[in-house]
């Protein structure tokens, strides 16, 4: 990565820092700021929109860890979160247990669910591979329509009260902002971290080529395996939080089209790359609600109203299928190499890039 | 002269502007969100209640809403039929709309919303019939008609007593894996088994799954004619009830279904310019029937169309349920605003109106029976009413005038 001018490490941690500049420090800072006190000025819309993009956002850059770091298809992250939120569910219902403990509690649960599916990852590849984890998609709504009705109540899913932690309770849309955007920052960071060590270079390795990471010592097995783990574990707190927001878990919530989803998100972010997991997940997000906000009004339309609304579902799935197309064609590293250009060309301004 | 003009059109401007503000002021305007999907799976049938909608509350602003001083207001959201998209842009209604009562579109959002309605304080309107796992106590989800269980238990004992010879009945399920149609077959093997099976009514002879929109049945179908079912029940879309039609004609057989109107009978019919494969056929719902043009409700629906601009092929089982709904809403509107008057309304006040019922069947312009709910249930558990429809001679047509009624010995599955 290029640093502006004069910017360079003296130490090994300097060298190993995220943060490098002051400017990047104060940059920060003042984004925190502005995620804080987002709920003084936001209104609820904007609240709504961020409880849902942040839990989102865990997911996605679960997904990324496996998909863009290790190179595994996995079409089955939107079960692994249902999992999770069944898991969550089910400890506080059931136990109940606190959710500084039912929230990893969630993640390890999904995380050996996706990582029983990741085994298959050590012998098949590609479709095989995507088939492999759509069964996931399949498997988890099977069972937890068929497993005992006491365990996660089958067809009548789960229904939840509010939780709280250290006596402050989650039942309204700014408390449930504070906890989901501090889980999720949480586990951004955990994951940027995670990328930078020697098991995301691993990850990566493995992802190149499994047969050259082999020859030089790499455990292919366990990586192959470990990237469904982490992948999914990330899904699973996701789901958690999901549950705890809209406190009713059922398992037609977690589609095989929100994994279809999910991965969109890191095509147009990009593939590989943490940042391109936020980037694509906040620019498909934005995308959903400019369709949401502008459904009524293109109904409204004559020639949309004439040929029936079965129509207009397919173009929006068509713009979203679109959406992917154009990026694969014209920017596969995603917007995320996009705004690395945009980046270090101010920096070396004003020389051209 | 020029000064003289010039005053009396400032003294006519002056007055046209008190009177106007005198007239808005009289009026208090009320914002009322309706979950609705103009580009997820159900565009296509959303799209059609949205003109209905419109109707009824134009028609009870101008014809109740003057008089009590209140406006509602329609504002359709773009719910997608995704649970995520809702609990999404739930918080942003809130805000934008400060609704004392909101009209919802179906499952998607009861599963977002359910828990959090009693907090936010909005009773939510809903037009479609009920499944078992809603039925739970102290909701703000109202549901104009009970379960689909209660209502197919009606149309097979209305069966039962009409074919005293085929007693017991042999019932076959025709259906498939996703949880709306598994509560169905559930609630009605519960009942079979529990109640009808005892007394000799019936049995359950064959139990068959598909997908939810199948292309083909005939296996499924193989079975439950050798199983000699005299009764088919089950089928929860006009796919599936398509396949099953064209499985009976390929073993030459035709054993009646009962289903809901708009997944049979009428959705078929619709696509294929016939209603003779369904002769024998049973559809019901707990509203009036589509199939009677000289019903009160369908004068009621005239009056719409002659005064409200909606078209005159927009009376059917669709359109029906957004009705229902509607008339529903705005009643309870107007129960509150009597109680508590037009500018003190809140969420709170229509819920209590809500509960306070009844609603007669003359105020839901004969589109309901009586409905009176209470906080056991969404919906009204007591002395709840039908409507069978059937095909008879080719012709799509009521098997009564009257209503019939619900099975009282139905428990909770």
């Amino acid at each position: 990565m290029t640093l502006p001018a004069g910017v360079y490490a003296e130490t090994y941690d300097q060298d190993q820092a995220l943060i490098r500049t002051w400017p990047q420090w104060i940059c920060l800072i003042c984004f925190m700021v502005l995620l804080l006190s987002l709920p003084l000025y936001g209104g609820g819309k904007v609240i709504g929109f961020m409880n849902v993009l942040w839990i989102t956002l865990i997911a996605v850059v679960g997904l990324q860890i496996n998909v863009g770091y290790a190179g595994q298809v996995n079409l089955g992250q939107s079960a692994f979160m249902g999992v999770g939120a069944y898991a969550a569910g089910a400890l506080t219902l059931h136990f109940d247990l606190p959710i500084w403990l039912t929230i990893p509690a969630a993640g390890v649960i999904a995380a050996l669910f996706g990582a029983l599916f990741g085994l298959a990852a050590v012998r098949v590849k590609g479709f095989y591979l995507a088939l492999t984890t759509i069964a996931a998609q399949y498997v988890f709504a099977f069972a937890m329509l068929k497993l005992p009705k006491k365990w996660f109540g089958q067809i009548q899913g789960l229904r939840l009260d509010p939780v709280s932690l250290l006596g402050f309770q989650f039942d309204d849309d700014v408390s449930i902002y504070y906890l989901v955007a501090s889980i999720s920052t949480l586990m951004i960071y955990g994951a940027w971290g995670l990328v930078r060590s020697s098991t995301g270079r691993a990850l990566v390795a493995v992802r190149d080529n499994d047969k050259a990471a082999a020859i030089i010592g790499i455990n292919v097995f366990y990586y192959k395996a470990l990237s469904f783990f982490i992948g999914a574990f990330y899904a699973g707190v996701a789901g958690a939080l999901w549950a705890y927001y809209i406190r009713y878990v059922l398992s037609e919530m977690f589609t095989l089209w929100l994994s279809v989803w999910y991965l969109g998100m890191l095509i147009v972010g990009g593939m590989g790359s943490i940042l391109g997991a936020i980037i694509g997940t906040v620019v498909i997000r934005l995308l959903q609600e400019f369709i949401t906000y502008f459904g009524p009004w293109i109904n409204q339309i004559s020639f949309f109203s004439s040929i029936g609304g079965g129509i207009i579902f397919s173009s929006m799935n068509m713009l979203l299928g679109c959406v992917i197309i154009l990026f694969i064609i014209f920017e596969p590293r995603g917007l995320a190499h996009r705004w690395n250009i945009i980046k270090e060309s101010y920096r070396i301004w004003p020389f051209p890039h | 002269m020029k000064r003289y003009v010039k005053r009396m059109l400032f003294v006519v401007v002056c007055v046209t502007f008190l009177m106007g503000g005198q007239a808005t002021a009289d009026v208090t305007k009320y914002k009322v969100p309706v979950i609705s999907d103009f580009t997820g799976s159900w565009a296509q049938l959303f799209k059609a209640w949205i003109p209905m909608q419109k109707a009824v509350f134009a028609w009870w602003n101008d014809e109740v809403g003057k008089g009590l001083g209140v406006e509602l207001e329609l504002k359709h959201y773009d719910g997608r039929y995704d649970s995520s998209v809702i609990a999404s842009m739930w918080p942003g209604i809130l805000s934008e709309c400060k609704p004392i009562i909101a009209l919802g579109g179906g499952g998607a959002d009861v599963a977002a919303l359910q828990q959090r309605l009693p907090k936010d304080k909005v009773p939510v309107i809903y037009g479609t019939a009920t499944y078992g796992y809603g039925w739970l106590p102290d909701q703000w989800l109202f549901q104009v008609r009970p379960t689909y269980v209660q209502e197919w238990a009606a149309a097979l004992m209305w069966y039962i007593n009409k074919h005293p010879e085929k007693k017991p009945v042999k019932i076959a399920f025709l259906s498939c894996q996703i949880a709306a149609a598994l509560d169905l077959v559930n609630g009605i093997e519960k009942y079979t088994v529990e109640v009808l099976e005892p007394k000799g009514l019936a049995k359950i002879v064959a139990k068959e799954f598909t997908d939810v929109n199948p292309v083909d049945v005939s296996s499924q179908v193989r079975k439950i004619v050798d199983a000699k079912a005299d009764m088919v029940l089950g089928i929860v879309t006009p796919a599936m009830s398509s396949a099953y039609i064209k499985a009976c004609g390929l073993y030459g057989t035709n054993i009646p279904t009962i289903g809901s109107p708009h997944h049979t009978i009428w959705a078929f019919g619709a696509a294929m310019k016939t209603y003779e494969p369904f002769e024998g056929h049973l559809v019901v719902a707990a509203h009036a029937p589509t199939t009677d043009d000289t019903s009160k409700a369908y004068g009621y629906f005239k009056l719409l169309v002659d005064k409200y601009q909606l078209g005159k092929d927009q009376y059917n089982p669709y359109t029906m349920m957004a009705l229902n709904q509607s008339i529903l809403a705005v009643r309870a509107v107007e129960h509150a605003a009597k109680k508590v008057g037009a500018k003190k309304l809140n969420g709170q006040a229509v819920y209590d109106a809500l509960i306070g019922g009844p609603y007669t069947e003359q105020e839901l312009m004969y589109t309901l029976p009586t409905l009176e709910f209470t906080k056991d249930a969404p919906f009204c558990t007591k002395n709840l009413l039908v409507a069978i429809e059937t095909v008879k001679d080719g012709k799509y047509m009521p098997v009564s005038k009257e209503w019939v009624p619900v099975p009282t010995d139905i428990k909770k599955w």
